[in-house]
């Protein structure tokens, strides 16, 4: 299965993307921030990212940048926590590089058809 | 194991209401520097985010309108004086509140909080509107198509960068066949030569029959990620067909010109 890694400053997120998609057979890495994130990925490949955007440290935007611009995670599917109301920021993390989105809230069954649309 | 998401989202809460109210004690003594007014704005989207999360559309709705303030405040829109930060203080005491009177069980009264939601709205220059805010119901189902079976024919032709966007056409095509019987035909034509193939380029395009229950909103949303990045078409046809018309094949491999794959 996958591994995906999920980047979050929310614990509550963090516990309900990872205790979902650990339910589901993914391979789960976690992060709290862009920083966080960029140190774990060097040491694991992941398969998926999924990021918020808001974060301290390294926000969600500036991460997809980074990432992109690492041979390793320049195809990789990245995925963005965002909201409906969020379409700016929907188009900024388009424009960074990301590959799509997660509108938050989600259900269970929602998270997983999405990173399934990704990463099989 | 919902209650323990709870648990852990009031714990989380306290922690960021507290972050809140430092910050904008700061903000009130004239610190309002851009990592301040940050922190602020993440406490209050983060709680935000997990109330959306449980269904909590009091607490969303109110820390919507708190948050965009905020997020005002964050651009340069607004300049915080000692009168706006007094009232994101009191926000954040009806937040307290209502974060409270859910871990309870309470129910929040309709008005909790309405003066100051006025006071916020008056320092964001907008009526009580409510644009933007977060519907309601954050699960909501589709009821723009009433359930019924239908057959539909798709071509669906990503442009060749797709790939290096970390979209997979093959894995659209799989999410798609989760939506009912499914037949694909691969249209290879537009193969180069082998060696002039370049991994990270898709030449590929599709024809797909769906036969499906969803509605169309659900099988436009299969591609919302290459929406931009392909050629997609779609018609509902009247009775289910074989996937028998013909496709115009210019394959210049030994290959089979079309592949079913699925």
């Amino acid at each position: 299965m996958p591994t995906v890694i999920t980047v979050d400053d929310s614990r509550t997120i963090w516990d309900m993307v990872s205790y979902t998609l650990k339910e589901a057979g993914y391979n789960i890495l976690e992060a709290e921030d862009g920083v966080q994130a960029l140190t774990v990925l060097e040491a694991q490949k992941a398969d998926v990212i999924i990021t918020d955007l808001n974060m301290p440290n390294m926000d969600g935007i500036t991460l997809i940048k980074e990432l992109r611009a690492l041979p390793t995670y320049r195809a990789t599917p990245i995925l963005m926590l965002t909201t409906e109301a969020d379409e700016a920021k929907k188009t900024a993390g388009r424009e960074a590089g990301a590959t799509g989105w997660i509108v938050k809230p989600f259900n269970p069954e929602k998270l997983i058809a999405v990173i399934k649309k990704v990463a099989g | 194991m919902q209650d323990q998401f709870k648990q852990t989202y009031f714990e989380e809460c306290d922690d960021r209401i507290q972050e809140a109210e430092d910050g904008l004690s700061q903000m009130l003594d004239g610190e309002a520097s851009s990592d301040i007014v940050d922190q602020v704005f993440r406490a209050i989207h983060s709680i935000k985010g997990g109330a959306g999360a449980f269904a909590f559309t009091q607490i969303v709705a109110f820390s919507h309108e708190f948050e965009t303030v905020l997020d005002d405040v964050r651009e340069g829109k607004l300049i915080p004086d000692r009168t706006m930060c007094t009232v994101f203080l009191r926000a954040n005491d009806v937040v307290a509140d209502m974060l409270s009177r859910e871990q309870r069980g309470e129910a929040i009264p309709d008005d909790l909080g309405a003066d100051i939601l006025v006071e916020l709205q008056a320092i964001a220059g907008r009526s009580g509107d409510s644009e933007g805010a977060p519907q309601d119901n954050p699960i909501s189902s589709r009821e723009d198509d009433a359930p019924s079976m239908d057959t539909w024919d798709i071509h669906f032709a990503p442009h060749p960068y797709v790939l290096t966007t970390g979209n997979e056409p093959l894995y659209i095509l799989q999410a798609l066949a989760d939506l009912g019987d499914c037949e694909v035909q691969a249209d290879l034509s537009g193969l180069p030569d082998l060696a002039d193939i370049d991994p990270e380029t898709c030449y590929t395009t599709w024809r797909i029959t769906l036969k499906t229950d969803h509605a169309e909103a659900d099988i436009r949303e299969v591609f919302d990620f290459v929406e931009d990045m392909c050629d997609l078409q779609m018609t509902r046809v009247e009775e289910p067909k074989e996937v028998a018309e013909p496709i115009e094949i210019k394959a210049k491999t030994k290959q089979e010109p079309t592949q079913k794959i699925m």
